[in-house]
């Protein structure tokens, strides 16, 4: 059964309320993955960015954060080549959620505490709402 | 009453007219039987107002007439780092270095103020003296890695700026901390979190206020991703176990 980005969160949320690290780790962890995927659909529409590696043929996460930053849209849409500082927003967003979930991953020496893993949710959160902003602000700009 | 000046410069929000009213009144004692002790503490009443200069003379003339010059030399690397005057804390490290490599104390409360506010690599240097001691350091968190590929002062620019911002916005950040994040495809970012005692969701509106301020500065090492600043919510409740307060 397929899953959404808000699936996603909403996991990271309940495991967040707990009070053992590892929890704490893997809903920094999901709710990168729930942003992730909230930008995926937009960046997938997005060129290739100048550092794609050739023949590569999925959005990587470096990738996804390059697109955003050099914010091609011409072929997608012509509204959002005046969304510049949401762009630039976002791209720094989606690059912090990631370097958060990259050192709850792999750096288990340090310690990672409840509120880290409130601010990634939060974080998260913003960057879903902006996406879902994005996206009506486009379908009102369609209608008009 | 020195640790009540820095109590109140390390406030979560800004101290009221009321604090550094009462800090005032309370420091007019110690002029009577410590005047050196007296013009520190004008400081830490300047630097609660903002009044940059006032802060610098007094201090000066602190370190000039001091028997503790290097404690002096802390404490005021301490307050500029926690005014956010990001240059002036590397210059004055720089200008003050032999003193500080002398002592023990003084080398912990530089490697403090250098990373909190950005210096990474030299704040590294300062804990190898440590380590040198016998002591332990701030650890580097790999951050020695990128010494030579990524612009020190770039990311004391990106830092100090996001200092600055969370002042501005009546914030500040309680302690920093810096990680080396390793990309596959790419050289390695820096990843900075600044602790501030403010609800999650109150402190990622503020962060996302602070991505754009970011963008518009257009410092190079954070528009190409070299280093990145996020926010933390801080619960004082919750133990410390990085400090990096400067």
């Amino acid at each position: 059964m397929p899953i959404t980005p808000h699936d996603l969160k909403d996991f990271a949320e309940r495991i967040a309320q707990s009070a053992d690290e590892t929890q704490l780790r893997a809903a920094i962890s999901r709710g990168y993955y729930a942003a992730f995927h909230a930008v995926l659909p937009l960046a997938a529409r997005l060129p290739e960015s100048g550092k794609c590696l050739a023949g590569r043929r999925y959005v990587s996460h470096r990738e996804m954060y390059e697109r955003l930053v050099e914010w091609r849209t011409g072929a997608v849409h012509p509204m959002l080549s005046r969304m510049i500082a949401t762009k630039s927003v976002l791209a720094r967003a989606i690059d912090v959620s990631r370097f958060a979930r990259e050192k709850a991953d792999y750096r288990i020496e340090d310690t990672i505490r409840y509120a880290d893993a409130q601010s990634q949710l939060e974080r998260t959160a913003l960057i879903l709402r902006s996406m879902a902003q994005l996206e009506a602000e486009l379908k009102r700009g369609d209608a008009a | 009453m020195v640790d009540v000046g820095v109590a109140l410069l390390r406030k979560a929000t800004p101290p009221t007219e009321l604090d550094i009213r009462r800090f005032e009144k309370e420091i007019e004692v110690v002029s009577r039987f410590d005047p050196v002790g007296y013009l520190e503490l004008r400081a830490y009443a300047a630097a609660l107002r903002d009044q940059e200069a006032d802060v610098d003379t007094l201090f000066e003339r602190a370190m000039a007439i001091s028997s503790q010059r290097t404690g002096a030399i802390t404490r005021y690397l301490a307050v500029l780092a926690l005014t956010a005057r990001t240059d002036a804390v590397i210059t004055h490290f720089r200008n003050h270095r032999e003193e500080i490599c002398n002592d023990i104390a003084a080398l912990r409360g530089a490697q403090r103020a250098l990373i909190f506010s950005g210096w990474f690599a030299t704040g590294n240097a300062v804990g190898a003296e440590i380590a040198k001691r016998g002591l332990t350091p701030i650890p580097t968190h790999d951050t020695e890695l990128v010494e030579t590929l990524i612009s020190e002062a770039e990311v004391a620019s990106a830092v100090g700026f996001s200092h600055r911002f969370l002042r501005r916005r009546g914030a500040r950040a309680k302690y920093v901390q810096v990680v080396l994040i390793p990309h596959e495809d790419a050289d390695p970012s820096l990843f900075y979190q600044l602790g501030v005692e403010m609800p999650a969701g109150e402190l990622a509106e503020v962060e996302w206020e602070l991505f754009g301020a970011l963008a518009d500065a257009a410092i190079p090492a954070e528009q190409q991703g070299h280093v990145r600043v996020a926010l933390v919510s801080w619960d004082c409740a919750e133990e410390n176990d990085a400090d990096h307060a400067a």
